[in-house]
């Protein structure tokens, strides 16, 4: 009897079980980085996808094992260590932006209204809210109302600001 | 390769002579001038100061902090802004203002050369998203600055109070003491109102 979990888990495809996560891509001349939470090893499988606001054209999806490990950065004030991941090839015209969205360990994924996607992984749906601050692009990822990961890509140069909450703190109030 | 070199402003005749310099084509050369800063020097006079003292504060604590940015330029931003506007097709060529200090020719006489021109500065800045003409950082009264090791240290604020932070509002409410305000949705970013 006890078998039978063991063998239930053998036959459950690496997909089927990995987590789902977002990150963020840069290509550049010199190859493509990929910033995220999630270690190498759990992650399957890729969909690098621009923008919705910037380019309409479909995800591009890759394999883990394109990447190795490069320096780690910091995710500024969150806390948390973001992992940098580098792949040598550069795949234009596969992306024609240079940098966008990685959603990590989906198995499908399109696009929503209002700059986000919808992702399913698990049998489940997932929604990836994107909107921009004043100088960066915040990334959620949700579980319906639950907030399971969110990543900020500083761009570097001052843009017009999407997210909803672009006001400073309130310091009175708290 | 011999040079010669001729008073423009003859000693004889003192009336300032006036040089009319043709604008240069909008291209990639572009992309390279009027840098940004990540110098505190380079912040208005008050909020420098509110900066400085707020990164002695943190420092003092334990924390690490790198700083990526405090002025950019408002040519800069203008040559950002105006690029992907010409290299989207929002703005004509032609129709863009022109800037004091920054001698640029948007218009190749051509369309899309005009075009190709913008889009290769765009390229070159690396934009992705719509580039805003003006800003606190425009103004010399922002900085961006990446803070690590601070949770869970204790540090004055500028009333030399010392407080426990204990997350990242305590943090804010800190930065606010010195002048340094906390705006959300950009965790580098902070400034002399939080915006």
């Amino acid at each position: 009897m006890k078998l039978l979990p063991i063998i239930y888990l053998l036959v459950l495809s690496p997909l089927a079980q990995a987590q789902i996560n977002i990150g963020f891509y840069k290509q550049e001349k010199s190859g493509l980085s990929l910033y995220t939470t999630a270690p190498l090893t759990a992650i399957h499988r890729i969909a690098l996808c621009a923008d919705p606001s910037d380019n309409p054209s479909a995800c591009y999806w890759l394999k883990s094992n394109e990447f190795q490990q490069a320096e780690a950065v910091d995710d500024v004030m969150a806390e948390q260590t973001v992992m940098h991941y580098r792949m040598s090839r550069h795949i234009s015209p596969g992306i024609k932006t240079g940098q966008g969205i990685a959603i990590i360990n989906a198995e499908q994924v399109r696009r929503s209204a209002n700059s986000s996607f919808i992702a399913i992984a698990q049998r489940k749906h997932y929604k990836i809210l994107i909107c921009t601050g004043v100088e960066g692009i915040n990334l959620e990822l949700l579980d319906g109302p639950r907030k399971l990961h969110s990543l900020y890509f500083y761009l570097g140069y001052d843009t017009l600001p999407t997210c909803e909450n672009t006001g400073s703190i309130d310091v009175k109030s708290h | 390769m011999t040079t010669t070199q001729t008073l423009l402003t003859p000693a004889s005749d003192p009336t300032p002579v006036v040089v009319n310099m043709l604008p240069e084509l909008s291209g990639p050369q572009w992309v390279t001038r009027f840098p940004g800063s990540n110098r505190t020097s380079d912040l208005n006079s008050s909020f420098r100061q509110s900066a400085e003292d707020f990164i002695v504060a943190l420092r003092a604590a334990g924390a690490n902090v790198r700083i990526s940015a405090t002025y950019r330029p408002r040519e800069r931003a203008y040559l950002m802004h105006y690029c992907v506007k010409i290299s989207k097709g929002l703005i004509a060529p032609d129709k863009v203002p022109k800037m004091s200090g920054v001698e640029i020719e948007w218009d190749h006489g051509d369309g899309r050369a005009s075009k190709n021109a913008a889009a290769e500065m765009a390229r070159g800045y690396t934009i992705v998203h719509p580039p805003a003409l003006i800003s606190r950082h425009t103004e010399r009264a922002a900085i961006d600055m990446t803070i690590t090791g601070i949770i869970g240290k204790t540090m004055l604020d500028a009333s030399a109070q010392a407080v426990e932070v204990t997350d990242n509002t305590v943090l804010y409410r800190i930065g606010a003491s010195y002048g340094c305000h906390k705006l959300i949705p950009d965790p580098p970013h902070w400034s002399d109102n939080g915006t």
